[in-house]
């Protein structure tokens, strides 16, 4: 899975904001904003990655339990499916 | 999963601004970034609207003076999106006269820009129509001036324009974004809002209305004053927009431009009033900026001064050194001890400015408004 291309990730006032730019603003209207990790996973899903990649990435980069870790992933990606953002 | 203080200060953020206790707005304007621009590509426009606030010919721009290029306002364009803009009005004038705007449009609309254009529609072609369907803004604000051909000859000198504006909307329904109808009006089309409201309900039900019309700015050199609404006629059609969507049950999207009245004790919770500069009771010059089409930056668009030069001084010192241009600025006098404020009175020092000249100099019409309202809120 992957990000679709069309959106751009932008630093506006210390908050970290991701915009559909040209075409891309047929299918999403609105901003997503993004924390630290958010911001993290997003990074990581600019390029085709697996789920289990994703996981590994996470735990390698901050001190976190798989257990805390994956709730917070899932919810993540269901946000991103949710509003259309996966390239699945 | 834990990831700092950053992730919670966001979340928090998030939150607030989804349940509307702040705004992204308020936000930036606490850390002074220029969230909200407007490029107002020209001053020219192929109508004449008699009533139009900044409309100039070349022939009427001052010895030196030019449009922007392209080229200028892509760099613009560059520099506000690394400075912090989000939201992107482009106006003029009207912008889709220039030859050059599928270039600057294009452009801006590959930076990241929440993008707003205002147009009068009437210039549409299917080369337009084929870029906006491929880039769509997420809002188009289109004028409407009148409900008829003789209308649009009185307000705009040209009646062939109400059948292009109509067109215009027609090719724009075409497009994947928000339409808006705008009205402002004035005595040519005072009679006309039902039949207005119901033209723009044709293509959508954003329709927007104005009945504040200050005068002339910036060289522009319409005769404001022999056309504008009466502060009673202003109220009493206000009044009737407002009970029109009154009486409707159901969800309608009334959207109503009405300046509504400015209080004097200012929420800062909400928006910020506190920072400067505090003469300013909205967001101008502290989150919001507006850029003429001869390249200077003001507040508002409604001020014809104090700017600074963001292509000669670089965009973010121009915007920095803005607020600081309001320091000692005061409403005139006569304000402070006004019984009418109390019922909202339209003045800040934008309309003071357009009106008297001065922004501390009083405005007979301004104040007139002001008495209206005043004894409408007695009654």
């Amino acid at each position: 899975m992957k990000i679709k291309s069309g959106y751009l990730k932008r630093i506006i006032a210390d908050t970290c904001v991701v915009i559909p730019i040209g075409e891309r603003v047929i299918d999403f209207k609105g901003i997503i904003t993004l924390n630290e990790i958010g911001q993290f996973i997003w990074d990581k899903l600019d390029e085709e990655t697996s789920y289990e990649d994703l996981l590994h990435s996470i735990l390698s980069e901050y001190d976190v339990s798989e257990e805390s870790a994956k709730p917070d992933l899932d919810n993540f990606l269901e946000d991103a499916r949710r509003l259309g953002v996966l390239e699945i | 999963m834990s990831g700092g203080d950053s992730n919670t200060d966001v979340n928090r953020r998030a939150k607030a601004w989804n349940e509307k206790d702040t705004t992204f707005a308020a936000h930036a304007a606490s850390r002074h970034i220029p969230l909200a621009g407007t490029f107002e590509l020209t001053a020219r426009c192929n109508l004449r609207c008699k009533m139009c606030y900044v409309r100039m010919d070349q022939s009427q721009f001052a010895p030196g003076q030019r449009e922007l290029t392209a080229a200028e306002w892509i760099a613009l364009g560059k520099d506000a999106a690394a400075a912090g803009t989000l939201n992107m009005l482009i106006t003029g004038g009207e912008p889709l006269l220039r030859p050059d705007f599928p270039e600057i449009y294009t452009a801006l609309s590959q930076m990241g820009f929440i993008i707003i254009l205002y147009t009068n529609a009437t210039l549409m072609t299917p080369e337009l129509l084929a870029l906006f369907q491929r880039y769509p803004p997420t809002m188009v604000g289109v004028t409407l001036y009148g409900a008829c051909r003789e209308t649009y000859a009185k307000i705009c000198g040209d009646p062939d324009a109400f059948d292009a504006t109509i067109r215009g909307l027609e090719m724009l329904t075409r497009v994947k974004t928000t339409l808006e109808v705008r009205c402002t009006f004035i005595k040519d089309n005072m009679d006309e809002l039902n039949a207005l409201r119901a033209i723009a309900n044709r293509f959508t039900n954003r329709f927007a209305v104005n009945f504040d019309v200050f005068k002339a700015i910036r060289g522009a050199t319409s005769n404001v004053a022999d056309c504008r609404l009466t502060p009673a006629q202003m109220l009493d059609l206000r009044q009737k927009n407002h009970e029109y969507y009154d009486g409707l049950n159901s969800e309608t999207q009334a959207v109503i431009e009405d300046s509504s009245p400015i209080e004097q004790t200012i929420d800062t919770r909400e928006y910020g009033f506190s920072i400067e500069p505090a003469i300013l009771g909205c967001l101008a010059a502290k989150s919001m900026y507006w850029i003429t089409w001869d390249g200077k930056m003001l507040a508002c668009g409604s001020f014809s001064s104090p700017y600074t030069f963001p292509l000669s001084e670089g965009f973010v010192p121009a915007w920095n050194r803005l607020p600081g241009l309001f320091e000692g600025v005061r409403y005139p006098e006569e304000c402070y001890s006004c019984e009418y404020i109390s019922a909202g009175c339209p003045n800040c020092p934008a309309t003071v400015q357009s009106e008297s000249g001065s922004m501390d100099m009083i405005s007979s019409y301004i104040c007139a408004i002001a008495k209206e309202r005043w004894e409408r809120s007695k009654a």
